[in-house]
């Protein structure tokens, strides 16, 4: 199945985030590449420390800290924003690319009416009041919320965490960013909520034609909303390509024990088939190889000497030594 | 353990504290001079070979008079400050824990003795009953019982209700354990900052009532009262009221600094 | 009922009512008339959303929280009103692991001391070295090396203090445990790690558990029998498998949908509107009809009770037939 060829909104190209512990490199993350066009939802999904929340925040310009050094490219709509300055950035941020955050509350002001925040984030990129105020109740509307005029005068604890969360949407599309970056939207929220939030970033996603990068761990969510998935482990991607292709037949050894560890009604009575041991710590990574090394059931030498190149297409890559061989006879690379 | 002693504000408080207290640990083993002993023909000279920090207007050697001065500082600060540590830990994790009543009386109680300003609850006292040590340090200690009490309460009161604390009760841990093991090692910062700053404040105090006549009574030798001596000699004989000035703040100042380079740390954490 | 027929519950609650105060000062009826019987040896799998009240019916059952009316008994003793040298014997009994064991262990003890203190509040008779070698014994049981004992919590991970909270819970060896979201918190590959030592643990030492969860997966797979709790209500319990397969409850069904468990194709998709009510104002009868799709006036106005309904089944709505 041939793909329409789209240029992408948001292209990052070999992105790394390299830190300086106790005297040596350590790579927060490192060659991290990805893609997202309009209308559609990408996955990034690892577990905690695998690095995804810092490409979604080197996107929006907050990463890195002083104390780390970014490489690579990121691409929004053909230009490369790695280098821009902190004034670009500001006209960048909640303008052209948007993000929400796991906890609403933490990001809200308590002493603020969230109709009000909801405005500042147009009124900050130069619209007027009548218009800021206009567009804040079309968004507070087409994100859910029963009666905005009564809800945009209501304080961020008087409202629930679904609530807020809309509000949050709300704010996030003032400007009709080019790209949203949902970085754990529904992990603080109760299931029958969540599930609500997903359809209505779906919703957005396609009505307002926006390309919008979905951070989470959870793999069920994940088939519910997103065209792309990407796989981060300890700093890298190590599987991508189409969801249902990556769910249906996962080929990283990873992917497959994350989605061998998930309980299920079907699989009670047998243990789980767990991954032993943790994902290293930023300071106990090694430059070269794979870091899933010690915890794969398929572990060879090779492995800890080099980093795997990719096998396969767009549709689904894979990047493991396991796949050397086909890669080595089929010739091609993507 | 490291972030402590790495801390320029705590190091030089523990310099300067150190500084004054291996002076008086030095007095206590042999003093220059007889701090008592009155020389008047060589009243008021100025610091020489003899006499290294000069003598006051009875001739005594105003050196020994700090090195035995700092003995009393530092009696009182310490004692006075410990007491008030451990009063004011009961009565702030009965008040906190407790919650309800016994709660409100507290509270009543730190708000009533903090509203008196400290010197005139001392004042009080002494006048009930009588200037001299005890007194001092009772004063002392009453004064210092409040911010104790506020910070144990504030405490309690935050883990009370913490998982912590809920996982301590279901393995059967009595109420008394869990103040003891859990809550107070949690506060036990906040509660170091504070001594150190009312040993600090006891020490000055202590001179204050010293100078007003009402501390300790001569002759045992009280910064207070060398201040209060050499007032009427400001102009002719400068280092006289200079010297007992630094020498009270040296150690107050060590501790006070003590008490904020652990505050910033704290802050940072 | 047909459930714990051959022996007596080890658990049982009679009509519990728990409630406490919120911020602006309102009553919340966070547990609400629940009747529930705990059987020895299963693990009984609670799970509902936030304001459902199963973590505060498990610490009621605990008794570390007051039972505001009805009773609690543990193995025939009552719970409710226990004190003293009493509950200290219960506590011996029954146990908690809590969700996040950031918050539950004391950041500035040793775990080894953490882990011992249980000992030392139940066997103080046992010398130093004995208690010693029974934590380094824990700490195996639970994966764990024995060089942790001397690190602080702040040095291990999620899933290390995980295990160290088991080994709290554990090492008194209790007969009944209450694990309060014990996974929620912790990675996907970590959990089916802790998932598999409780199940381990378990079968070693025959114990009961109450499992709760918000995640339907967890509950499905963990659980011998389901409960749903609904804003303080319980409102469907049965076996786990036919629970999961044939939900009888319209919140139930919605639930099972969205978590993709939907195996009776016959059935409608059931798809839960709104926002969960506020346990302040609680919607009148049926606690559900402002968010259930077959929502008729009846429910509106008068709540359905807790009814058998099928094979050691129970549900409480109105348009499920009893049997």
């Amino acid at each position: 199945m041939a793909a329409e060829y789209e240029t992408p909104v948001l292209e990052i190209q070999n992105l790394s985030l390299c830190f300086k512990i106790a005297g040596r490199r350590a790579y927060a993350i490192q060659n991290v590449s990805l893609s997202i066009s309009r209308g559609k939802t990408v996955a990034l999904v690892g577990e905690s420390g695998c690095g995804k929340t810092m490409t979604a925040l080197t996107c929006m310009g907050l990463e890195p800290p002083s104390s780390a050094v970014a490489c690579g490219t990121i691409l929004l709509n053909g230009k490369n924003i790695l280098s821009c300055t902190e004034k670009e950035w500001q006209e960048i941020r909640g303008k052209k690319i948007s993000m929400i955050f796991q906890e609403p509350m933490s990001a809200l002001n308590p002493l603020v009416k969230v109709g009000q925040q909801v405005m500042e984030s147009g009124i900050v990129h130069g619209m007027d009041k009548k218009m800021a105020e206009h567009r804040a109740l079309d968004l507070l509307d087409k994100t859910g919320l029963p009666s905005p005029k009564r809800l945009a005068d209501c304080y961020p604890h008087q409202l629930s965490g679904g609530q807020r969360q809309r509000i949050m949407i709300a704010s996030a599309l003032m400007n009709s960013p080019d790209v949203l970056i949902a970085d754990e939207p529904t992990t603080s929220l109760d299931v029958t909520i969540q599930t609500q939030i997903i359809d209505l970033l779906k919703d957005l996603n396609r009505t307002m034609h926006m390309a919008v990068l979905f951070i989470t761990h959870d793999l069920g969510i994940v088939k519910r909303i997103c065209d792309d998935i990407y796989i981060m482990y300890a700093g890298r991607i190590v599987e991508s390509g189409d969801t249902g292709l990556v769910n249906s037949h996962p080929e990283h050894l990873y992917t497959r024990a994350l989605i061998d560890s998930i309980p299920a009604a079907d699989k009670r009575g047998h243990p789980l088939k767990a991954i032993e041991g943790t994902v290293p710590m930023l300071g106990n990574r090694a430059d070269d190889g794979c870091e899933f090394y010690p915890r794969c059931p398929c572990r060879r030498d090779i492995c800890t000497l080099s980093f795997p190149e990719q096998y396969g297409f767009k549709d689904h890559a894979v990047w493991c030594h396991l796949y050397d061989d086909q890669n080595r006879h089929s010739g091609e690379h993507d | 353990m490291k972030k402590y002693f790495s801390n320029p504000k705590i190091i030089t408080g523990i310099v300067l504290t150190g500084l004054a207290f291996l002076l008086m640990l030095l007095g206590m083993v042999y003093l220059p001079y007889d701090p008592d002993a009155a020389d008047i023909p060589h009243k008021l000279q100025r610091m020489s070979m003899q006499h290294l920090l000069g003598t006051d207007n009875l001739g005594r050697d105003i050196l020994s008079r700090i090195m035995t001065g700092y003995r009393i500082s530092f009696l009182i600060g310490l004692t006075s400050a410990a007491a008030g540590l451990a009063v004011g830990c009961i009565i702030g994790a009965a008040g906190g824990y407790l919650g309800g009543a016994v709660d409100v009386a507290v509270v009543k109680l730190i708000d009533i003795q903090m509203a008196f300003p400290g010197i005139l609850l001392a004042l009080m006292l002494i006048a009930v009953a009588g200037p001299g040590l005890h007194t001092t340090i009772t004063a002392l200690c009453i004064m210092s019982v409040p911010r104790f009490a506020r910070i144990t309460r504030s405490g309690c009161i935050k883990y009370r209700d913490s998982f912590l604390v809920l996982s301590a009760r279901s393995r059967g841990a009595s109420s008394l354990r869990i103040i003891m093991r859990h809550i107070l090692p949690n506060i036990a910062q906040d509660l170091c900052v504070t001594f150190s700053l009312s040993f600090a404040y006891a020490v000055m105090n202590e001179s204050g009532l010293s100078y007003l006549g009402l501390g300790v009574q001569p002759p045992e030798p009280s910064f207070g009262r060398m201040l209060s001596d050499a007032q009427n000699y400001i102009l002719t004989s400068p280092w006289f009221i200079i010297v007992p000035a630094v020498a009270l703040a040296v150690p107050v100042s060590g501790l006070m600094l003590i008490g904020d380079g652990m505050t910033g740390l704290k802050d940072k954490d | 009922m047909n459930i714990c027929e051959s022996s007596r519950p080890l658990v049982e609650c009679i009509d519990v009512c728990g409630t406490y105060k919120n911020r602006e000062g309102s009553i919340i009826h966070a547990v609400n008339s629940v009747n529930l019987r705990i059987c020895r040896t299963e693990t009984f799998g609670l799970v509902g959303e936030s304001g459902s009240g199963k973590s505060t019916l498990g610490y009621m059952i605990l008794n570390l929280k007051k039972t505001d009316s009805g009773s609690i008994l543990f193995d025939g003793r009552p719970v409710t009103g226990c004190t003293g040298k009493q509950e200290k014997e219960l506590r011996r009994c029954m146990q908690i692991i809590f969700q996040d064991p950031y918050l539950s262990l004391d950041p500035k003890m040793h775990i080894g001391s953490q882990i011992q203190e249980s000992l030392d509040i139940f066997h103080p008779e046992m010398s130093r070295e004995q208690k010693k070698e029974t934590v380094d014994h824990m700490l195996n049981s639970v994966g764990l090396d024995i060089r942790l004992r001397h690190s602080l919590p702040s040095e291990l991970s999620g899933g290390q203090r995980q295990r160290v909270a088991i080994a709290q819970a554990l090492i008194i060896h209790p007969s009944f445990v209450v694990c309060d979201e014990p996974v929620s918190s912790l990675d996907v590959s970590i959990q089916a790690q802790i998932l598999n030592l409780l199940q381990k643990l378990k079968e070693e030492d025959g114990l009961t558990y109450l499992f709760i969860s918000h995640n339907l997966n967890v509950i499905a797979y963990t659980a011998d029998r389901i409960g749903v709790m609904y804003l303080g209500t319980i409102v469907e319990t049965g076996p786990s498998e036919d629970v999961s397969s044939h939900p009888l409850h319209p919140y139930t069904q919605g639930l099972f949908d969205l978590s993709g468990m939907v195996s009776d194709k016959n059935r409608k998709h059931v798809v839960i509107q709104g926002e969960i009510p506020d346990p302040a104002f609680p919607p009148s009868g049926c606690p559900f009809h402002t968010r259930c799709p077959f929502c008729t006036d009846r429910c509106i106005n008068e709540k359905p009770e807790l009814q058998t309904a099928g094979d050691g089944r129970m549900c409480a709505c109105h348009f499920v037939p009893k049997s």
